[in-house]
């Protein structure tokens, strides 16, 4: 009896855990076959309600050494993001990305209020001193959003079974954003891969040219 | 300025990083250094292929200071400035230098397309192997540029440079002997196309309006249409160093591969056009190669 219990218990648990703990690992490659890091990707419900923000709405894109980190950041729209600069100089840190337009004007130390991103969409982030630093925001419309690692892989965990649409973006990606959307139906766990055609960084370049003085 | 002071002041500010910045949170530091080798066809300037030598060298710079944002657009710098060449054929030519560069740059906007301008005046004291060339070189000068979409830099400058020599002496009654006393103005545009993010090429073209020193064997010609002449050792027993008034033509063409976020190699080729006063024409190759480190 008292084992009957314990196991019925179990398979409840085991049943509870299989319907709660579906996960979708994304993959992305380039055009070469290789990995690529800093891909968000995002999943959205196709149905039922809004998602709630399971998420912290502060965050953080450091400056040091003269380079936004991390490369690309991903939060969810109402995050909060502070700008600490960690370098022993100023700094100068805009947008003109109709998502979000700032400035932050030269400033060393972590400036009093966060800047609140309201509105989804990509926000390039550079330094008005030093041209070659640049990094971008992702600002979602979902809480199920994550950056790859170098391998080229991230799990988004804890989705609810269901329908969503998923869809990957990298600041170099050619073509949009909408032509990756996937349609997945989820009951456990699935893993889905993409491959994306990358164009060559065209930022300013920090690495010295002969005759020029870059920002000086 | 008396020599002493110069190199005073230069040694001041190529060690003032050692000491911290005046207030460390709005400097930041210049470190920028420059490793190659420099080979010229015609490095005595001369226009008969009698007297043409080539000669290659080590080249070396070192530069070293502070850069300050002055508002959210503008930025000055101060920086001491070390070069060294040393001549592989004729070391005579092997010289040192020193000084001190200041600069300001503006920038109209925000964003790396932002156009800027950029101002700037140095001086710097040269010693040579052979001393008939020591002297200081003063320049100021203005540019502008800006970015063009993501690939292209486009740039103009002007400058304008004076040489002032130790010695002047004179090697023919009635013709001065200052020759390396000299003056010009340069007028440049540069166009830089970044292929990817490792990459760049460039190519420029400058007018250079003034004197130039062009050392050869005694011949009437140039003896006529210089302004002053002196003995130049440096290329030999027989060579003469005459001072004339030229306009040179200098198209560059380079490439940059970006090693480290940091550093680079680089290659370059210069051709030199002389069109002198007098008909007296020259043509110089350069060709560079080198390592550029930039903190």
């Amino acid at each position: 009896m008292r084992a009957g219990v314990v196991g019925a218990i179990v398979a409840v648990m085991v049943l509870a855990g299989v319907s709660d703990a579906a996960e979708i690992t994304a993959v992305v490659k380039d055009q070469h076959g290789e990995p690529v890091a800093d891909a968000v990707v995002v999943a959205v419900p196709r149905s039922g309600p809004p998602p709630r923000v399971a998420r912290p709405v502060r965050d953080t894109v450091d400056q040091i050494d003269k380079e936004f980190v991390p490369y690309v950041k991903a939060v969810v729209v109402g995050a909060s993001v502070f700008f600490p600069n960690k370098d022993n100089i100023r700094h100068h840190v805009y947008s003109f990305s109709p998502a979000k337009t700032f400035e932050l004007p030269l400033y060393s130390g972590t400036p009093a209020n966060p800047v609140v991103f309201d509105r989804p969409g990509i926000v390039p982030i550079g330094c008005n001193i030093h041209d070659w630093m640049l990094a971008y925001i992702y600002v979602a419309d979902s809480p199920y959003v994550a950056i790859t690692a170098r391998p080229g892989r991230v799990t988004l965990d804890s989705l609810p079974p269901g329908t969503y649409a998923v869809r990957v973006w990298h600041p170099r990606m050619e073509g949009t954003e909408e032509a990756t959307v996937r349609s997945i139906t989820l009951a456990t766990t699935q893993e889905v891969a993409w491959q994306l055609t990358l164009r060559p960084e065209l930022r300013p370049r920090r690495a010295p040219v002969p005759g020029q003085r870059g920002y000086r | 300025m008396s020599g002493t002071l110069w190199v005073l002041l230069s040694l001041c500010v190529l060690v003032s990083p050692l000491f911290g910045p005046p207030g460390s949170a709005r400097a930041s530091w210049i470190f920028d250094a420059d490793a190659g080798f420099v080979y010229e066809t015609n490095v005595g300037l001369a226009q008969k292929a009698r007297d043409v030598k080539s000669d290659g060298a080590l080249s070396t710079a070192l530069s070293t200071g502070l850069a300050i944002p002055l508002d959210d657009r503008s930025t000055a710098s101060i920086t001491g400035d070390l070069s060294g060449n040393l001549h592989v054929e004729l070391p005579g030519l092997s010289n040192l230098g020193v000084g001190v560069t200041t600069a300001f740059r503006h920038k109209f906007g925000l964003g790396p397309s932002a156009p800027w301008v950029r101002v700037f005046g140095s001086g710097a004291r040269f010693e040579f192997d052979d001393s008939i060339r020591d002297g200081f070189r003063y320049r100021v000068g203005a540019g502008a540029g800006m970015r063009l979409g993501n690939r292209l830099d486009v740039r103009v400058d002007y400058s304008f440079e004076e040489y002032e020599a130790d010695h002047g002496k004179v090697l023919a009654r009635g013709v001065p002997g200052d020759v390396f006393d000299t003056t010009a103005h340069t007028y440049s545009g540069r166009l830089d196309f970044f292929y990817n993010e490792t990459l760049s090429l460039f190519a420029g073209y400058a007018l250079r309006d003034g004197d130039v020193v062009s050392t050869t064997r005694r011949n009437a010609q140039i003896f006529a249409a210089s302004s002053a002449l002196t003995a130049d050792r440096a290329f030999g027993p027989g060579f003469i160093a005459y001072k004339i008034d030229a306009i040179v033509h200098i198209l560059t063409f380079g490439m940059s591969f970006a090693m480290t976020s940091k550093s680079s190699l680089n290659i370059g080729y210069e051709r030199q056009i002389g069109l002198g006063r007098g008909g007296l024409d020259y043509y110089n190759d350069v060709f560079r190669a080198g390592l550029l480190f930039s903190y």
